[in-house]
């Protein structure tokens, strides 16, 4: 089973420069895998990463992502692949400029060999405040975005960087955000790279989780995690207001995370919020979204996400 | 032998015949009512696997297209069909530099106006440019072959035809500037006037303007750079007297008044809009509407029950007006066969329709343990031999009224030492019965709890001798 953090961040934000602060950080740790999916000169990001010294499997998918969900028939298969001949503890994917990281994400979804953990995205701040009225991808990657990186930071001045960090709070409340120059972050982050990339939170969850089932199994920080799963659920149908307040109330041991966006019957709509240890998930009202998208980890999902939700 | 009357099959094959694919779907985009729902699928790399090939071989030779295309009508029974699902056909013939996949359309990684070319120097593509003489003579050769099929000439959209020739840049400009970004909207709008002409010449019967880049953009942004030139393009086609229709993937709602006023006689969505939302935007304003079977959830990944479910559900949102029934974009190399078929069944069979319509009623979905409890309480060794038929309804389905009637009759004989039970799925407890029984196809005779005859009406000495079988120990 390996960890999948997604990379997105529109082109020119530092993507390719992040994953090499990442390989440089943590290759020597643990075997790393890379996706590059990047809708731009085929040879020119993966030539950069190809050139570094670090040890990881590069996996290069110019395949035209730009378009559309239909296009990636072959990219879960290919993942496949990876984890069975290369064993990865993390692969890191680094997502179109242009792609939508939940389709992206719901290719992951229900596999044994691998799951979502975190979705990473980089910003540029000026690049950012011009652009994200233009084009609704760099809206879209940091809405769902479990953290997000301001990079760049060192050109721009403080109060450019405040209004990048409302816009980004306003449009993912819930969302950590920090920020870097050159992708490293500055001592002011209120998260690490080791909190994503090394996941000890996830990790010390699914210990407990697994040990409780299965005391043999138990997984701890630092080794392979085995028999979790992320499911991405999405509909442009309206959910039962009920139903998500059961589901809110009923959310068993064996998931690890909720967090996504619901589309009400009654024309209501919020986001919904869970980590481990919460009593409930929280649901909070937000402007109007045209479809439910809800990221689930854990042991045990999908039954759970048919019986409730998904009716 | 089925009893059914020689006058009403008559009639029944009488009204096939009568409405071509072509009709069905010109009805459709007109807003006439119509007797079934046309059925598009938008067979583009899928149908180099259907081939048996790689997408690059595909794309590259009439005869394999022609191949592809031919074996898609032939399978899965469609009323129009594209010939090509490449957007990249353009922009390679303007000298966008692309890479060749295995199992995908090829991706454009260079984009001449960041290269030195300047837009002037960009010449409109003639028929011989780069593959687009491959893709006419297919269309000229399918076209001829399938006459009843509506044949789609797929044209790509200005703004991603922008898109390619400028890469990501184009976002840029649209903010810095405006006026360049005019300029490539015009050139893009001109090549696909012409595009649009060769594929008319060729035979086509619609053509699909296919933008799924404007999803990426607001829709000021869209109002602004794409409408007008979008309009044109539509006009041109109508002046032509062929159909159109504009295709979005992604993201798009936000845009879909915008592109019904472009005035295309049909707009075509993905999964990632809600086909309510199109329905009711696009019949206010008069545009016929299409979509939006889930590409990869259903098609590629699911089974063909999750498939027909998927049909059945976009029908009965769409409505018999105005609607075509299609994947919201073109279809994965790999999309299961079975599961196409399973689309094509539902959309030529009203009576599988009612079927898959009647499992997913409402409050219908559960299987509760009460229920199986009462049954298996029931079931006395010592008592009568069961047989359970379950169906849609016999009062008001042919093929289950036929079936009940042969279980009655080989069971006449037997007296009370048997039971017959007809188990409707239209009622929750018909349903509960089913899903027990683990039967997965109606009408279905069960014996003794254990699926025997299922689906075809077996004839009653059959019936009778499996019954006198299980009698007999």
């Amino acid at each position: 089973m390996s960890r999948v953090v997604l990379i997105t961040g529109f082109l020119g934000s530092g993507k390719t420069t992040l994953l090499s602060r990442v390989l440089e950080n943590y290759s020597q740790r643990m075997r790393i895998a890379v996706i590059q999916n990047e809708y731009a000169d085929a040879s020119c990001d993966s030539v950069q990463l190809k050139m570094s010294k670090w040890n990881f499997e590069l996996v290069e998918l110019n395949k035209g992502s730009i378009f559309c969900i239909c296009l990636y028939s072959d990219f879960r298969e290919e993942l496949v692949r990876l984890v069975v001949e290369k064993s990865p503890d993390l692969i890191l994917i680094e997502a179109s400029g242009l792609s939508d990281p939940i389709s992206v994400g719901s290719l992951l979804n229900d596999s044994s060999h691998f799951y979502l953990s975190h979705i990473l995205t980089i910003v540029e701040p000026s690049l950012f405040l011009k652009m994200s009225g233009y084009v609704k991808s760099i809206n879209n990657q940091v809405r769902v975005a479990d953290s997000v990186v301001i990079n760049k930071c060192d050109r721009e001045d403080s109060v450019q960087i405040e209004i990048v960090k409302e816009r980004i709070k306003s449009l993912s409340p819930n969302a950590a955000v920090a920020c870097a120059s050159f992708a490293e972050l500055l001592e002011s982050s209120p998260f690490s790279f080791d909190n994503i990339f090394l996941n000890r939170n996830e990790l010390q969850t699914l210990s407990r989780v697994v040990n409780e089932r299965s005391p043999a199994n138990a997984a701890s920080p630092g080794t392979r995690p085995v028999n979790i799963h992320s499911h991405i659920f999405r509909t442009t149908k309206r959910v039962d207001k009920e139903r998500l307040h059961i589901f809110c109330r009923t959310i068993p041991e064996s998931v690890i995370r909720v967090k996504g966006f619901i589309m009400c019957a009654d024309g209501c709509d919020y986001m919904i919020q869970y980590v481990d240890g919460d009593k409930i998930a929280t649901l909070t009202p937000v402007d109007k979204i045209t479809k439910t998208e809800v990221i689930f980890i854990g042991t045990d999902i999908t039954a759970f996400i048919n019986l409730v939700i998904d009716r | 032998m089925n009893p059914i009357c020689p006058s009403k099959l008559f009639i029944f094959v009488q009204s096939v015949i009568i409405m071509t694919g072509k009709e069905l779907i010109a009805k459709a985009m007109k807003l006439e009512p119509l007797s079934s729902v046309p059925w598009v699928p938008f067979v583009g790399v899928h149908g180099a696997s259907l081939a048996g090939v790689d997408s690059e071989s595909y794309l590259n030779s009439k005869e394999l297209i022609v191949r592809g295309v031919s074996s898609a009508i032939e399978i899965y029974k469609p009323d129009g069909i594209p010939v090509l699902f490449d957007l990249q056909l353009e922009a390679e013939a303007l000298g966008c530099r692309v890479v060749w996949a295995k199992s995908n359309p090829p991706s454009v990684i260079g984009h001449p106006l960041t290269e030195g070319v300047d837009i002037t120097d960009l010449k409109i593509p003639s028929k011989e440019s780069g593959r687009i003489a491959v893709a006419l003579e297919a269309v000229k050769e399918i076209s001829e072959l399938y006459p009843e099929v509506a044949i789609y000439g797929l044209v790509t959209g200005p703004f991603t035809l922008g898109l390619h020739l400028l890469g990501t840049d184009i976002f840029m400009q649209m903010f810095m500037d405006e006026f360049y970004v005019y300029d490539l909207m015009e050139f893009c709008s001109v090549v696909a006037k012409k595009m649009s002409d060769y594929y008319i010449e060729a035979g086509c019967d619609v053509i699909a303007i296919v933008d799924p880049m404007v999803s990426q953009i607001g829709t000021e942004q869209f109002d602004k750079f794409v409408c007008g030139y979008a309009t044109g393009i539509f006009d041109h086609i109508r002046e032509r007297g062929v159909l159109s229709s504009f295709f979005v993937c992604g993201d798009a709602q936000h845009n879909i008044e915008s592109m019904c006023r472009c005035r295309p006689d049909n707009i075509s969505v993905d999964e990632n809009i809600s086909l309510g939302y199109v329905r009711d935007i696009a019949l206010e304003q008069g545009v016929s509407f299409g979509g939006n079977l889930k590409l990869t959830s259903t098609l590629l990944f699911g089974d063909e029950t999750d498939c027909e479910k998927d049909a059945v559900e976009c029908m009965e949102i769409g409505g018999s007006r105005g609607f075509i029934l299609s994947p919201g974009c073109d279809l994965p190399y790999s999309t299961v066969v079975n599961n196409l078929k399973a689309v094509s069944e539902i959309v030529k069979n009203g009576y599988r329709r009612e079927v898959v319509k009647a499992i997913m009623s409402e409050g219908n979905s559960e299987l509760s343990f009460e229920d199986g409890q009462d049954y298996i309480l029931k079931d006395d060794p010592d008592g009568p031999l069961k047989i359970d038929v379950i169906t849609l309804d016999s009062a008001s389905c042919a093929p289950c009224q036929y079936m009940m009637s042969a279980v009655l009759r080989a069971a006449e004989p037997f007296g009370e030492r048997v039971v017959v039970t007809e188990h409707k799925i239209k009622e929750r407890s018909g349903l509960n019965m089913m899903k027990r029984l683990g039967v997965k196809k109606i009408p279905t005779i069960c014996i003794a709890q254990d699926v025997v005859f299922s689906s075809n009406i077996p004839p009653v000495d059959q019936i009778y001798n499996s019954i006198y079988e299980r009698l007999k120990h």
